[in-house]
Protein backbone atom coordinates (compact mmCIF):
# COMPACT_ATOMS: atom_id res chain seq x y z
CA UNK A 1 0.00 0.00 0.00
CA UNK A 2 1.45 3.76 -0.99
CA UNK A 3 1.79 6.04 1.37
CA UNK A 4 -1.16 8.11 -0.64
CA UNK A 5 -3.52 5.44 0.10
CA UNK A 6 -2.53 4.61 3.43
CA UNK A 7 -3.23 8.49 4.50
CA UNK A 8 -6.71 8.40 2.81
CA UNK A 9 -7.42 4.81 5.11
CA UNK A 10 -6.47 6.89 7.88
CA UNK A 11 -8.59 10.02 7.13
CA UNK A 12 -11.50 7.50 7.57
CA UNK A 13 -10.49 5.95 10.51
CA UNK A 14 -10.08 9.57 12.09
CA UNK A 15 -13.62 10.28 10.38
CA UNK A 16 -15.19 7.42 12.31
CA UNK A 17 -13.70 8.35 15.38
CA UNK A 18 -10.92 5.44 16.13
CA UNK A 19 -8.49 8.83 16.81
CA UNK A 20 -9.19 10.21 19.87
CA UNK A 21 -7.90 7.24 21.57
CA UNK A 22 -4.27 8.05 23.35
CA UNK A 23 -1.18 6.41 20.96
CA UNK A 24 -0.62 2.62 21.51
CA UNK A 25 2.59 0.62 19.40
CA UNK A 26 2.09 -2.45 20.84
CA UNK A 27 4.93 -5.54 20.16
CA UNK A 28 2.45 -8.09 18.21
CA UNK A 29 3.74 -12.37 18.64
CA UNK A 30 2.12 -13.91 15.40
CA UNK A 31 0.56 -17.33 16.06
CA UNK A 32 0.93 -19.27 12.76
CA UNK A 33 -1.73 -22.28 12.67
CA UNK A 34 -1.35 -23.74 9.20
CA UNK A 35 -3.62 -26.67 8.53
CA UNK A 36 -0.95 -29.31 7.67
CA UNK A 37 -1.71 -31.29 10.83
CA UNK A 38 -4.97 -33.04 9.74
CA UNK A 39 -5.74 -34.61 6.03
CA UNK A 40 -8.66 -32.66 4.70
CA UNK A 41 -11.62 -35.19 3.22
CA UNK A 42 -14.53 -35.73 3.42
CA UNK A 43 -15.79 -37.85 6.09
CA UNK A 44 -18.97 -39.42 4.10
CA UNK A 45 -16.72 -40.45 0.97
CA UNK A 46 -14.22 -43.20 0.11
CA UNK A 47 -11.03 -43.16 2.12
CA UNK A 48 -13.18 -43.62 4.93
CA UNK A 49 -14.50 -46.76 6.44
CA UNK A 50 -17.96 -48.05 6.48
CA UNK A 51 -17.91 -47.40 10.46
CA UNK A 52 -17.07 -44.09 10.04
CA UNK A 53 -19.31 -43.04 7.13
CA UNK A 54 -22.08 -44.51 9.28
CA UNK A 55 -21.02 -42.64 12.39
CA UNK A 56 -21.25 -39.20 10.33
CA UNK A 57 -24.63 -40.00 8.71
CA UNK A 58 -25.95 -40.69 12.25
CA UNK A 59 -24.58 -38.39 14.02
CA UNK A 60 -25.67 -35.65 11.71
CA UNK A 61 -29.15 -37.15 11.74
CA UNK A 62 -29.21 -36.83 15.53
CA UNK A 63 -27.93 -33.64 15.34
CA UNK A 64 -24.98 -33.72 17.78
CA UNK A 65 -22.63 -32.99 14.85
CA UNK A 66 -22.62 -29.69 13.46
CA UNK A 67 -21.15 -30.85 10.15
CA UNK A 68 -18.69 -32.36 8.03
CA UNK A 69 -17.11 -29.13 7.17
CA UNK A 70 -17.65 -26.41 9.37
CA UNK A 71 -16.23 -22.71 8.59
CA UNK A 72 -16.27 -20.07 11.34
CA UNK A 73 -15.87 -16.50 10.61
CA UNK A 74 -14.63 -14.00 13.19
CA UNK A 75 -15.19 -10.00 12.80
CA UNK A 76 -15.83 -6.84 13.77
CA UNK A 77 -18.84 -5.01 12.80
CA UNK A 78 -18.53 -1.07 12.19
CA UNK A 79 -18.54 1.14 14.99
CA UNK A 80 -21.99 2.02 16.27
CA UNK A 81 -24.33 -0.52 13.82
CA UNK A 82 -24.85 -3.41 16.81
CA UNK A 83 -28.06 -2.12 16.69
CA UNK A 84 -28.77 -1.89 12.91
CA UNK A 85 -26.99 -5.67 12.63
CA UNK A 86 -29.38 -7.23 15.17
CA UNK A 87 -32.51 -5.63 13.54
CA UNK A 88 -31.21 -7.49 10.42
CA UNK A 89 -29.81 -10.28 11.90
CA UNK A 90 -34.13 -10.65 13.43
CA UNK A 91 -35.19 -9.65 9.82
CA UNK A 92 -32.73 -11.55 7.52
CA UNK A 93 -31.32 -14.18 8.90
CA UNK A 94 -34.21 -17.21 8.54
CA UNK A 95 -34.20 -15.59 5.05
CA UNK A 96 -30.32 -16.56 4.48
CA UNK A 97 -30.43 -19.89 5.90
CA UNK A 98 -33.69 -20.69 4.01
CA UNK A 99 -32.11 -20.04 0.96
CA UNK A 100 -28.67 -20.85 0.98
CA UNK A 101 -27.52 -23.09 -1.92
CA UNK A 102 -27.50 -27.10 -1.92
CA UNK A 103 -24.57 -28.60 1.01
CA UNK A 104 -24.33 -25.41 2.08
CA UNK A 105 -25.77 -24.46 5.50
CA UNK A 106 -25.78 -21.08 7.37
CA UNK A 107 -25.83 -22.17 10.75
CA UNK A 108 -26.33 -18.71 13.08
CA UNK A 109 -24.09 -15.47 13.52
CA UNK A 110 -23.13 -14.92 17.45
CA UNK A 111 -21.20 -12.49 19.90
CA UNK A 112 -18.15 -14.00 21.76
CA UNK A 113 -19.58 -12.98 25.47
CA UNK A 114 -16.21 -14.36 26.44
CA UNK A 115 -12.82 -15.05 24.27
CA UNK A 116 -9.02 -16.03 24.82
CA UNK A 117 -8.82 -14.88 21.56
CA UNK A 118 -7.83 -11.09 21.20
CA UNK A 119 -7.51 -10.76 17.89
CA UNK A 120 -10.08 -13.04 16.20
CA UNK A 121 -13.22 -9.97 16.57
CA UNK A 122 -16.41 -10.19 18.40
CA UNK A 123 -18.71 -11.63 16.28
CA UNK A 124 -18.98 -15.56 14.87
CA UNK A 125 -21.03 -16.81 12.10
CA UNK A 126 -20.96 -20.00 11.36
CA UNK A 127 -21.21 -22.45 7.53
CA UNK A 128 -21.57 -25.63 7.13
CA UNK A 129 -20.58 -27.28 4.18
CA UNK A 130 -22.14 -30.92 3.77
CA UNK A 131 -19.85 -31.98 1.36
CA UNK A 132 -17.01 -30.65 -1.07
CA UNK A 133 -19.53 -29.67 -3.14
CA UNK A 134 -20.74 -26.88 -1.04
CA UNK A 135 -17.88 -24.46 -1.04
CA UNK A 136 -18.76 -24.12 -5.08
CA UNK A 137 -22.19 -23.85 -4.67
CA UNK A 138 -21.67 -20.81 -2.72
CA UNK A 139 -19.47 -19.09 -4.98
CA UNK A 140 -21.72 -19.70 -7.65
CA UNK A 141 -24.64 -18.56 -6.18
CA UNK A 142 -23.34 -15.13 -4.72
CA UNK A 143 -22.32 -13.88 -8.51
CA UNK A 144 -25.61 -14.84 -8.91
CA UNK A 145 -27.44 -11.57 -10.34
CA UNK A 146 -30.55 -11.51 -8.49
CA UNK A 147 -30.10 -14.45 -5.95
CA UNK A 148 -32.17 -13.90 -2.54
CA UNK A 149 -29.56 -15.71 -0.88
CA UNK A 150 -27.01 -13.42 -2.48
CA UNK A 151 -28.07 -10.03 -1.75
CA UNK A 152 -28.39 -11.32 2.02
CA UNK A 153 -25.11 -12.49 2.13
CA UNK A 154 -23.65 -9.08 0.56
CA UNK A 155 -26.07 -7.15 2.97
CA UNK A 156 -24.39 -8.94 6.24
CA UNK A 157 -20.73 -8.65 5.01
CA UNK A 158 -21.51 -5.01 4.37
CA UNK A 159 -21.96 -4.76 8.24
CA UNK A 160 -17.92 -6.16 8.83
CA UNK A 161 -15.98 -3.65 9.40
CA UNK A 162 -12.99 -4.13 7.15
CA UNK A 163 -10.60 -1.46 8.52
CA UNK A 164 -10.67 -3.49 12.07
CA UNK A 165 -7.65 -5.78 12.38
CA UNK A 166 -10.09 -8.19 14.56
CA UNK A 167 -10.62 -11.20 12.02
CA UNK A 168 -10.43 -14.53 11.73
CA UNK A 169 -11.43 -17.93 9.97
CA UNK A 170 -11.66 -21.62 11.37
CA UNK A 171 -12.49 -24.36 9.42
CA UNK A 172 -13.19 -27.70 11.22
CA UNK A 173 -14.22 -30.74 10.25
CA UNK A 174 -15.14 -34.27 13.13
CA UNK A 175 -12.98 -35.53 14.59
CA UNK A 176 -14.07 -39.05 15.16
CA UNK A 177 -12.96 -39.22 11.10
CA UNK A 178 -9.97 -37.23 11.09
CA UNK A 179 -6.29 -38.65 9.94
CA UNK A 180 -3.87 -36.71 11.92
CA UNK A 181 -0.42 -36.20 9.84
CA UNK A 182 2.15 -35.48 12.23
CA UNK B 1 4.48 -2.57 10.96
CA UNK B 2 7.30 -4.56 10.53
CA UNK B 3 10.72 -3.00 12.36
CA UNK B 4 13.43 -4.61 10.34
CA UNK B 5 15.84 -4.48 12.87
CA UNK B 6 15.90 -6.09 15.08
CA UNK B 7 13.19 -7.97 13.56
CA UNK B 8 9.35 -7.38 15.36
CA UNK B 9 6.01 -6.85 13.98
CA UNK B 10 4.20 -4.21 15.75
CA UNK B 11 0.19 -3.28 16.07
CA UNK B 12 -0.65 0.26 16.09
CA UNK B 13 -3.68 2.08 16.92
CA UNK B 14 -4.39 5.27 14.59
CA UNK B 15 -3.52 7.97 16.12
CA UNK B 16 0.44 6.08 16.67
CA UNK B 17 0.00 5.35 12.96
CA UNK B 18 -0.74 8.70 11.57
CA UNK B 19 2.50 10.05 13.63
CA UNK B 20 4.54 7.41 12.07
CA UNK B 21 3.13 8.19 8.36
CA UNK B 22 3.64 11.30 8.67
CA UNK B 23 7.38 11.90 10.39
CA UNK B 24 8.92 10.50 7.05
CA UNK B 25 11.22 12.74 6.40
CA UNK B 26 9.61 15.75 8.08
CA UNK B 27 11.13 18.13 10.34
CA UNK B 28 9.74 19.03 13.57
CA UNK B 29 7.54 21.37 12.85
CA UNK B 30 6.05 20.35 9.64
CA UNK B 31 5.11 16.76 11.47
CA UNK B 32 3.48 18.82 14.04
CA UNK B 33 1.47 21.03 11.08
CA UNK B 34 0.27 18.13 9.11
CA UNK B 35 -0.39 16.24 12.66
CA UNK B 36 -2.80 18.78 13.44
CA UNK B 37 -4.25 19.14 10.11
CA UNK B 38 -5.16 15.92 10.14
CA UNK B 39 -6.44 15.46 14.04
CA UNK B 40 -8.23 18.96 14.70
CA UNK B 41 -11.19 18.28 14.90
CA UNK B 42 -11.98 15.69 16.58
CA UNK B 43 -9.85 16.70 18.97
CA UNK B 44 -8.26 20.44 19.84
CA UNK B 45 -4.87 21.54 18.81
CA UNK B 46 -3.49 20.98 22.48
CA UNK B 47 -4.99 17.43 22.51
CA UNK B 48 -3.53 16.43 19.31
CA UNK B 49 0.14 18.31 20.14
CA UNK B 50 0.18 15.77 23.35
CA UNK B 51 -1.02 13.11 21.42
CA UNK B 52 1.95 13.49 18.92
CA UNK B 53 4.03 13.88 21.43
CA UNK B 54 3.20 10.62 23.18
CA UNK B 55 3.20 8.89 19.81
CA UNK B 56 6.57 9.87 18.82
CA UNK B 57 7.74 8.88 22.35
CA UNK B 58 6.64 5.37 21.65
CA UNK B 59 7.61 4.84 18.46
CA UNK B 60 11.16 5.94 19.16
CA UNK B 61 11.42 3.86 22.36
CA UNK B 62 10.10 1.20 20.00
CA UNK B 63 13.60 1.68 17.55
CA UNK B 64 10.57 2.58 14.50
CA UNK B 65 11.75 6.34 13.96
CA UNK B 66 15.09 7.99 15.00
CA UNK B 67 15.70 11.91 14.66
CA UNK B 68 18.45 12.89 12.53
CA UNK B 69 20.13 16.15 12.28
CA UNK B 70 18.86 16.38 8.67
CA UNK B 71 15.31 16.23 9.88
CA UNK B 72 16.10 18.86 12.50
Amino acid sequence: MEQNDRLVRLRRLIRSGRAVERPEVAPLDPVIRSGDTFLFRDPRKRGTTAEEQEFVEDSLKKGFLVGSFIVEWGYDIKKGCHDKFRRWLLDHERLLAGSAPEDVRYKGTYVTTSSTEKQAGDYRTIWVFESLRGPQNLAEEVAKEGSLFARLWHELNQFRDGDSPHRSQQNYSPAATSVRLV
Amino acid sequence: MFRPEPPRLFTLNVSAWLALELCRGAAPGELERAYLDEMVPPLDAAAARRRLQEALELLVTNGMVERTDAAG
